[in-house]
């Protein structure tokens, strides 16, 4: 039950992960690789604090969204200048920049060997010590992610962002703010991203930079494109396909020294097709939802 | 000082022929091919194989590697790249499918090599040549010199032959492709040759120098990458410029700061480049820019 219970708990984790880099890859169509920057981005600040000031974690997330949103402000006004794939090699490199710096600031980040002793997260004054608890409050942000999410996709900023995705050049020759629309999608994305880091990091109560390299952006890229990247529903679900995908091929009887990177080439077979698909804006597993979704959302 | 500026010039010239393997490919498929890491491994893998496993000789071990590695880049090229590019399917949707195939071939290297280190020299370490009180190792002159013979050919082939030339004034409107008469097919598939030989021979030549490990293809791709951008999509000239400044500024911060900082000192850089000057040095303007 433990077990199945932290299974749950990752799928809330990369949930929120997939589903923010959805609004930023999908709505407004900026592919970007950068997403497990801000993933950590989130998990450094709340561990530093918690562990060297010992500050309840309510305030740690506050910091870690402030942290993480100020960043990500900095990354987008640097990232809008480009765009395709001028764009993912720069959110890639700046990927490479926040790893390097997480892996090599030691007096800080404590290097590889990352930050141990990361207490029981406590919510006013009540410490969640079962996994039960922790998943309840897992459950909550993720469903306060994805209701955030949803309403700004529904809102006018969110056909905004899916106008631009479509044509930049024609929405901005009707007047709308290109640029800032990007920026603000970039931000409230990478702000989202730290909420998982948060909750990662008092979870597992240690962290270390390994937890948040470019393959971790790949992993979360292609949960978006194999859930469909304007489906905050089909995100979710290819979210627990892929979470739950290592339990498959445990039950398949794959060897443990080749599971992993089987794993991996099941998802990069999984990009490759997804991508290579005739629609516009890929999506495999929930194909319908991702049309309802596109339906629903138009006028 | 010496030694640094030793290792500035040769880091440059294996920048230089990853930047314009990447270039080639760019300018002939108008995608970036993240894939193309895999040439810079497999080439190296294959020499290991044919060396360590087959005990070949180490020339024919090169020649067969780089024989190899383009066959296995062509077939990704029939059975994904052409059918897709056909399509017309967009640049970043290719990238897309390139990381896939990144991810696919990496994982199958890892799990017929391992992730840890190998080597398929078999000659001792030696003290190489002085030059100023520096060294340069025998294996990095070797370098030095295939990269510039690599580079000084592309130069001859490209300016100086029929196709060479259509190949570089269509690679500034793609759709001048047919209007030369030239099989986009084709140049498709030259582009795909020219590119993944010089991958795998730079591949090797890296190997040579400091081994082997599954995920060095990436890091040293994306240098290039790096070199590629910041010189701007020019000329020869440019792209020398950009390989000298990612390669000047990675071991000046080695030398004042950190071996460990040279990865993010190269994006540092390019992030800086793209804000200020995203044209890069040659100021050739493309279509990536905002509106």
């Amino acid at each position: 039950m433990e077990y199945i219970l932290h299974l749950l708990i990752l799928i809330c984790i990369y949930s929120i992960l997939s589903q923010s880099l959805s609004l930023v890859a999908g709505y407004s169509g900026q592919i970007s690789l950068a997403h497990a920057g801000f993933y950590g981005i989130g998990a450094y600040a709340a561990a530093l604090m918690a562990v060297n000031f010992g500050t309840p974690a309510i305030l740690n997330l506050i910091i870690a969204l402030l942290i993480s949103g100020i960043i990500a402000f900095i990354v987008a006004k640097v990232a809008v200048k480009t765009v395709d794939d001028y764009y993912v090699v720069i959110t890639l490199g700046i990927q490479v920049v926040i790893y390097s710096i997480m892996n090599n600031w030691q007096s800080v980040t404590n290097g590889p060997l990352g930050i141990s002793g990361i207490p029981t997260i406590s919510l006013f004054g009540v410490p969640l010590e079962s996994k039960w608890a922790f998943l309840a409050l897992s459950s909550v942000l993720t469903a306060l992610v994805w209701f955030i999410l949803h309403n700004i996709t529904k809102s006018p900023f969110g056909r905004l962002l899916r106008a631009l995705s479509e044509d930049e050049i024609y929405t901005d020759s009707l007047g709308k703010n290109v640029g800032q629309a990007k920026v603000v999608s970039f931000v409230i994305s990478g702000m989202l991203a730290s909420i998982a880091g948060v909750l990662y990091a008092y979870y597992i109560s240690y962290i270390d930079p390994t937890s948040f390299t470019l393959d971790e952006s790949i992993f979360i890229l292609s949960i978006v494109i194999i859930g469909g990247m304007r489906n905050l529903r089909g995100v979710f679900l290819a979210a627990v396909f892929l979470v739950l995908l290592p339990e498959i091929l445990r039950f398949v009887g794959m060897p443990s020294s080749i599971a992993a990177n089987m794993r991996q080439i099941i998802y990069g077979i999984a990009l490759i097709i997804v991508v290579s698909r005739k629609k516009k804006k890929p999506g495999i597993v929930f194909k319908n939802m991702d049309n309802c979704e596109d339906n629903c959302t138009k006028g | 000082m010496m030694q640094i500026i030793l290792n500035i010039l040769y880091t440059t010239f294996i920048y230089l022929i990853l930047s314009k393997s990447f270039h080639i490919y760019y300018v002939t498929h108008r995608f970036f091919n993240i894939a193309q890491s895999i040439s810079i491994i497999l080439g190296a893998y294959l020499v290991f194989l044919f060396v360590r496993e087959t005990n070949c000789p180490f020339w024919f071990s090169i020649f067969s590697s780089v024989v190899l590695c383009i066959l296995i880049m062509l077939t990704a090229e029939k059975i994904v790249y052409l059918p897709l590019g056909n399509r017309g399917v967009e640049g970043w949707r290719m990238m897309l499918v390139s990381l896939g195939i990144n991810v696919v071939f990496l994982n199958v290297i890892e799990i017929v090599w391992g992730s840890g280190m190998l080597s398929f020299k078999s000659w001792g370490t030696s003290i190489g040549v002085n030059i100023g009180n520096a060294y340069l190792s025998m294996v990095q002159l070797w370098s030095l010199g295939v990269c510039a013979f690599l580079s000084i050919l592309w130069g001859v082939l490209e300016n100086n032959t029929t196709l060479g030339m259509k190949i570089k004034a269509a690679s500034s409107n793609h759709d001048l492709i047919p209007v030369y008469g030239l099989n986009p097919y084709h140049v498709s598939l030259i582009g795909m040759f020219v590119a993944t030989l010089m991958a795998s021979f730079a591949g090797i030549m890296i190997a040579a120098d400091i081994d082997i490990i599954p995920t060095m293809g990436f890091d040293w791709m994306m240098f290039g990458v790096v070199a590629m951008i910041i010189g701007g999509m020019g000329g020869m000239r440019t792209m020398v410029l950009g390989s000298l400044l990612v390669a000047a500024s990675q071991h000046l911060a080695a030398y004042y700061f950190d071996s460990k900082w040279m990865n993010a000192t190269a994006y540092i850089i390019l992030v800086i480049f793209l804000f200020f000057r995203p044209f890069g040095f040659s100021g050739k303007k493309l279509k990536k820019t905002e509106v």
